[in-house]
């Protein structure tokens, strides 16, 4: 239908009785029976359509709800979902279509999740002209959110004005009269219930941001780095565990490994017995989570995989595909049973202990010794517990950029895969150490580092990660010949495969340029000039 | 947008009422419809209770000096938007034949609102004319109701060989036998007997009805008013079939 302007909503206070409308507007009369209507606030848990503005309500019956998109300034969006769980949406779930289109980069492999709920009861009103026709509707409306145990607030009353295509005079005499008599409503409805639930709309983010400056002792900010780190895992693990989407598992290794870098980069902040049992520990967190995000990896790019397999093969692939999603299912229950046993939590509560702020030792700084409340510090004691964070970090950035720069000029066209997978490892250090430090210096000088960085770990990231797949997929070559069907399937693998080994070839003819971007003389300057 | 078109080349044979009525089922069933009120005398904008006017009539139209998003108007019935007719419609032919290629000119009027909506049904008047001929051309089909007399029996012969002679890409037709009255032995006969030679007449048939005429007082599709009366279900099962033998879903 074409755009019409958006709705005018008044606030009715409860001393108006809304009979009164009728007395305000000619032609105004009550359009039929009173309805109650139940909406749920959809967003991802990273709040990825709030942040953009955008409103997305669910509406309808659960077995097949609706969707509409509200965009600030253009037309809403609306489909209906036809599979999958109304409350855990997926790209995959959204009718192929406008919204699909709109949402599928946005949300990416997040799932649409209920924010809030909301019910309302609407008595329909309209506007009729001489002819009995109808020029403009409105609605009586009494939003409450709702939870599990019924009402839990109610959003007061609105009087929501809808103009008819083609009466733009009647829209605005409707309008004009009310406004002598009610306040517009200044609060969106998404936003009263989001308000009134105590949500909070922005949803949960993964970005570090802890605050730092360089004179600060090095104890101190790293711990306060490890806390948000294990902050971010104790958000995410829930939906870890509830299996909501492939992003909890990645943010929440994402997480985990940054920690690991910095008790590596940081050593001597702690002491080798301190750093041995967190960096065990961690590290087994990151292994009975590794299978599992490897086959959402494979399960993610398996349409890109698969583009080069012949069309009239592609239903050979059918039980490669059962198969991978079988192995995911094992890999996610195994990673269950681990997330949720009692090693987990002995592991995770000895972590959060060792990088808690721990009781006042009343000793104040003396001196010029760098800032910071000791009396609040962590219990590291290493050698450099009490050194400026800014000048370790910037050490172990230029010290590792080095290593990188003279590995990375070794690498020729004979050298083994694994002087590059070597050398991918460094580079996510590297990374790390910018996007978790980089706050202290100033950001046109480490944008530049980060970009080229990211282009090298691009190709580096595509060398390993195509082989690692490629061997994954070759290993499941017994099953799958096992399988009916089993020996089309293999057929059709090996050109997946293929596809795979030509990917790889491609980054590896990729990685000289990127590679010179990386080590160019500027970026060495930079990186000295910067850091040390 | 599919298109749709109520075409006979008389007067008074349901062509309006079918036009109003499938396109509130339509809208009923979530298709964002739009009803063009091709007829000077505008019927289906009465019963929708839009007045009869377009502003700048039907030359500004037709030469495209008018935006028809400006033209459109929503009716009560949501998910239905009209264009309505204008009396000026009279002389849509000569407007018509002042351009180059007449018989595309409707399709082409059309084209801007193709996005908006999931379906449009046009009302035409009765005649053969340069304004039927541009909505052969145009619509993906023609709803064609027919009077049980053995006389409509030969304008509809006439209609389905003028179609396929003339149209270079011919709409599918689907015709439905309109006011009938299986009291009558002569009703009977002619409906089965035409059901049988022609594929296009659907088996949904319109029954004469008071409930039908009605609609002029009540200025609403009986769909809306009575969907349970007799000419309310036939209507029903005429849309339904409709979309089926289209494949409008
Ligand atoms: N099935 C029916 N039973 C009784 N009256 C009908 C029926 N269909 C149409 N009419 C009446 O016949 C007249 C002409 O119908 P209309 O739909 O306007 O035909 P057309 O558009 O072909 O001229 C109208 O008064 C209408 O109410
Ligand atoms: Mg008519």
């Amino acid at each position: 239908m074409p755009r019409l302007p958006d709705p005018v909503v008044f606030a009715i206070g409860a001393e108006v009785d809304e009979s009164r409308v009728a007395r305000w507007l000619a032609g105004a009369e009550p359009a039929g029976p009173a309805r109650t209507v139940e909406q749920a606030l959809l967003d991802t848990f990273d709040g990825r359509l709030y942040r953009r503005g955008l409103v997305m309500w669910r509406e309808g019956s659960r077995r097949a709800p609706s969707l509409r998109l509200q965009q600030a300034g253009a037309a809403d969006l609306s489909g209906r979902v036809e599979s999958g769980d109304p409350d855990r949406i997926l790209v995959a779930d959204l009718p192929e279509g406008v919204l699909n289109d709109r949402l599928a980069d946005l949300i990416g492999e997040r799932a649409l999740q209920p924010r809030v709920r909301i019910r309302t009861r609407t008595r329909p009103w309209r506007v009729c002209n001489g002819d009995g026709k109808t020029v403009v509707r409105m609605a009586v409306e009494e939003p409450a959110v709702v939870g599990g145990r019924g009402v839990e607030a109610d959003l007061g009353r609105r009087l929501r004005v809808v103009p008819v295509l083609g009466y733009p005079r009647d829209m605005e005499r409707a309008v004009a009269a009310l406004e002598r008599r009610l306040e517009h409503q200044p609060m969106p409805l998404a936003e009263a219930a989001l308000a009134a639930a105590g949500v909070r709309p922005e949803g949960v983010s993964s970005d570090v941001e802890v605050p730092l400056v360089p004179e600060m002792r090095a104890d101190i900010a790293i711990a306060a780095i490890c806390r948000r780190l294990a902050e971010i895992v104790d958000d995410h693990k829930a939906g870890v565990v509830a299996d909501i989407d492939p992003e909890f598992l990645h943010d929440m290794r994402v997480a985990v490994r940054r920690s690991r870098a910095v008790l590596k980069e940081m050593r001597g902040v702690l002491t080798p017995e301190q750093a041995a049992r967190a960096r065990s520990d961690l590290k087994w967190i990151q292994e009975i989570t590794g299978p599992t995000r490897d086959l959402d990896v494979l399960l993610h790019e398996w349409p890109s995989m698969v583009e080069p397999v012949p069309t009239w093969m592609g239903p050979d692939l059918g039980p490669l595909l059962d198969l991978l999603r079988r192995e995911r299912a094992e890999a996610y229950s195994t990673m269950r049973r681990h997330l949720t046993s009692r090693r987990f939590a002995a592991a995770w509560s000895a972590w959060q202990e060792l990088i808690a702020e721990s009781a006042p030792t009343g000793s104040a700084p003396t001196g010029s010794a760098p800032i910071g409340p000791s009396f609040a510090g962590p219990s590291f004691a290493g050698p450099e517990a009490g050194r400026p964070i800014g000048e370790l970090a910037g050490r172990r950035i230029v010290a590792v950029y080095r290593s990188m720069a003279r590995a990375g000029a070794a690498i020729d066209d004979d050298s083994p895969p694994e002087a590059l997978h070597d050398l991918r490892k460094r580079g996510k250090e590297l990374r790390y150490l910018l996007e978790l430090f980089g706050c202290m210096w100033p950001e046109e000088r480490v944008k530049p580092l980060v970009g080229a960085l990211k282009g090298l770990q691009d190709v580096l990231g595509h060398f390993q990660d195509d082989e690692i797949q490629a061997l994954e997929l070759r290993g499941l070559g017994p099953v799958l010949a096992a399988t009916p069907g089993g020996t089309d399937s293999l057929i059709a693998l090996g050109f997946v495969i293929e596809e795979l080994t030509r990917r790889q070839h491609q980054a590896r003819a990729d990685f000289a340029t990127r590679f010179s971007d990386f080590a160019a003389p500027a970026n060495r300057k930079r990186v000295t000039g910067t850091f040390r | 947008m599919r298109i749709l078109a109520t075409y006979n080349i008389k007067g008074g044979v349901g062509k309006t009422s079918a036009a109003v009525n499938m396109a509130a089922l339509a809208a009923g069933q979530g298709l964002r419809t739009l009803l063009w009120d091709l007829d000077p005398q505008g019927a289906a904008t009465y019963l929708l209770r839009v007045k009869p006017k377009v502003r700048g009539g039907v030359r500004k139209l037709i030469e495209r000096r008018s935006e028809v998003d400006a033209l459109l108007k929503g009716t009560d019935i949501e998910g239905l938007d009209l264009l309505p007719a204008d009396f000026s419609y009279r002389h849509m032919d000569l407007a018509l034949g002042d351009t180059k290629r007449p018989e595309a000119r409707l399709g082409q009027l059309l084209g801007p609102v193709g996005r908006d909506y999931d379906l449009a049904i046009l009302d035409c008047p009765p005649s053969i004319s340069l304004v039927s001929e541009s909505v052969f051309e145009t619509a993906d089909a023609l709803i064609v109701p027919l009077i049980p007399a053995t006389l409509s029996v030969r304008t509809f012969e006439q209609l389905v060989r003028f179609v396929d002679e003339k149209v270079a890409d011919p709409p599918e037709i689907v015709a439905f036998f309109s006011m009938v009255d299986r009291r009558k032995r002569l009703h009977r006969e002619v409906v089965d007997d035409l059901g049988r030679r022609y594929p296009q007449v659907a088996t949904a048939a319109i029954p004469a009805a008071s409930d039908v005429e009605r609609m002029g007082v009540e200025r609403r599709p009986v769909v809306s008013y009575a969907p349970g009366s007799p000419a309310g279900r036939a209507y029903a099962a005429l849309w339904e079939e409709t979309v089926d033998r289209l494949g409008l879903r």
